[in-house]
């Protein structure tokens, strides 16, 4: 089995299921910008600290140097390894004078030297530009013999955009592009792999992230579910924070389930979503992860209807997370979540604002497949998952629920509704769907008090004879 | 007028360099390469070096080092955009100068040792 040598980033050796491959040859195009260069570097870096040696050789004209100060910049950067375990050259000059012939021997000459078991050829356009498209032919060919012979790994990058069909693509054992993409006003970074020999690789395009620590890569979420391992049938019950809602439940959510709290604004998803949450404890540690309300806000809110979110977050059974509803990149989030999940042993989860996440989809038709993708990676850790779904009408009619294709990827629906009686607004819960399991299928009328949610009808309403 | 060898492989850094030397008075040689640099100082030997660290075939320190057991006893400025404490211990050179560098880093240090050297200093 040929060794392979990670990518240093965590994302790209999912995509490529492992990293480059000892002794192979890969081509990274880009538009200038898209980050090749942070790639690359962070690629040796990381190649250096698993005890490799890499040599960095550039072909453009702009001084290595100036790259050399902004990449020391980035935190992967090494100062240490260099210049022995990392070195960076420039090929140019021989070029110049002495074409590829010229620059070939300079590869294999200093490959030797270093002893480099990773080698970046920087610009290979220019080199490209400098000969006829056989003569460029046959320099990748012997390229790709003195890394082979080296027995180490050759990444040529080039902004240049040429199609499959070029002599490089089909030589090389690897061709992975980075992307600048724009979608209205919304410009964001993608990576794909479009071939890697003797690997199974997460095809399509994914996102990255670039920032001081270098490139991030998030697989698509959806991309990753042949990975996730099924989850476990759960058969006990899980309870959700109140009681009433436990009896029409059969004891509670099913372990292990994803639940959607779908209703209008102010029917009380979240309130609902805080119940489940303040049953956080060692055994069952929760999570929230909230787009419009602060963790002060919440804190607060949950106060405010007699529901303890301080116990479990002073001693640590629970973690809020927020997010404002900006571009966040979705599969990101799902990464993070989790992984936070699976680090604490979280049993209950509560993603509270699906609307957040639609939004910052730049293809919203993902959004199903995203949301099953969480739950699925949530279940095979063995956690519960409440998401909260704002439906836009003010009053929804239960003989006709909102088409909603997050309905049928959840396990569980609940509808929480809202209406007008008399002169009084009032609220209304019914279980809609429960996995497997019958439940009490009667719509139940429940108001909010300083206790949190309580079923009837608001005594004041009562007492003004609205009730009814 | 003072013989300066200039030892880079990076061909815009090594023709900005030549030029603003050649331009404050010095006669400038070039070399692109340790081992062209060695070979051509070893020759001519200049009164003074500028060479970068990072260069193929040799490096600026491996220069420096046949240079030093060959009998080389002049000043001898490393250019290079490692930080001057990560760089390997037993240097050989005389001063450090971080690139990228300007006209006046470079001539400031340039005329230090030339004003050394007429001096009857090393």
């Amino acid at each position: 089995m040929i060794e392979k040598f990670s990518t240093g980033i965590e994302g790209l050796d999912q995509l490529t299921d492992g990293g480059f491959l000892r002794g192979s040859a890969y081509i990274i195009q880009g538009p200038p910008g898209a980050g090749k260069t942070i790639l690359a570097n962070q690629f040796c870096y990381a190649h250096v600290r698993e005890g490799g040696r890499a040599l960095y050789m550039t072909l453009l004209a702009e001084s290595s140097s100036r790259m050399l100060s902004y990449v020391s910049q980035m935190g992967f950067f090494e100062g240490s390894a260099l210049p022995d375990a990392m070195q960076y050259l420039s090929g140019y000059g021989v070029l110049e004078r002495e074409g590829l012939p010229g620059l070939l021997k300079l590869v294999q000459h200093e490959l030797k030297r270093h002893r480099a078991t990773a080698m970046v050829l920087d610009g290979t356009f220019v080199a490209q530009s400098r000969a006829s498209e056989q003569e460029f032919r046959a320099f990748i060919h012997a390229l790709q013999g003195v890394a082979g012979i080296a027995d180490a790994v050759l990444v040529m990058l080039t902004h240049q955009n040429r199609d499959s069909s070029c002599p490089e693509h089909t030589m090389v054992d690897g061709w992975i592009e980075l992307s600048d993409e724009t979608h209205g006003f919304r410009a964001y970074r993608t990576i794909q792999v479009r071939k890697h020999r003797g690997a199974a690789i997460l095809p399509g395009k994914h996102r990255v992230r670039i920032t001081q620590e270098g490139i991030a890569v998030f697989p698509r979420a959806e991309s990753v579910l042949d990975a996730t391992p099924a989850a476990r049938a759960e058969a006990h019950r899980l309870a959700t924070g109140h009681e009433g809602l436990d009896a029409l439940l059969q004891g509670g959510l099913p372990a292990g389930s994803a639940t959607l709290l779908m209703g209008p604004t102010g029917s009380g998803k979240t309130t609902l979503g805080l119940h489940f949450l303040s049953l956080a404890n060692a055994q069952e540690p929760g999570l929230m992860l909230g787009f419009y309300e602060t963790p002060a806000h919440i804190r607060q809110k949950a106060r405010s209807v007699g529901l303890d979110l301080d116990t479990p977050l002073e001693d640590g059974t629970l973690e809020l997370l927020w997010l404002p509803p900006a571009e966040n990149i979705v599969d990101e989030l799902v990464h993070d979540i989790v992984n936070r999940a699976r680090a604490r042993k979280v049993k209950r989860v509560l993603v509270d604002g699906l609307v957040a996440i639609r939004d910052s989809l730049v293809i919203a038709d993902r959004m199903p497949y995203v949301i099953n993708a969480l739950s699925m990676q949530l279940k095979a850790i063995g956690a519960s998952v409440v998401y909260t779904s704002e439906i836009p009408e003010l009053q929804v009619d239960e003989a006709r629920l909102p088409s909603d294709e997050i309905s049928a990827m959840v396990d569980n629906v609940l509808l929480l509704n809202t209406g007008r009686r008399g002169h009084a607004f009032r609220r209304y819960l019914s279980v809609v769907k429960l996995r497997d399991s019958d439940f009490d299928p009667r719509t139940h009328e429940f108001h909010v008090d300083s206790r949190g949610i309580a079923f009837g009808p608001d005594p004041r309403v009562a007492a003004s004879g609205e009730a009814g | 007028m003072l013989r300066l060898l200039l030892v880079e492989d990076e061909p815009d850094v090594s023709l900005v360099t030549a030029t603003v030397l050649e331009e404050a008075g010095y006669h400038v040689t070039v070399a692109s390469d340790g081992c062209e640099g060695l070979e051509i100082a070893l020759q001519e030997m200049p009164e003074l070096i500028v060479t970068d660290f990072m260069m193929p075939c040799l490096s600026g320190l491996e220069m420096i080092e046949r240079l030093r057991g060959a009998g080389y006893d002049r000043p001898i400025i490393l250019t290079t955009a490692i930080a001057e404490q990560q760089l390997p211990r037993q240097p050989g050179y005389d001063a450090y100068l971080a690139k990228p560098y300007g006209s006046h880093a470079l001539l400031t240090l340039v005329e230090a040792f030339r004003e050394r050297l007429e001096a009857g200093g090393h």
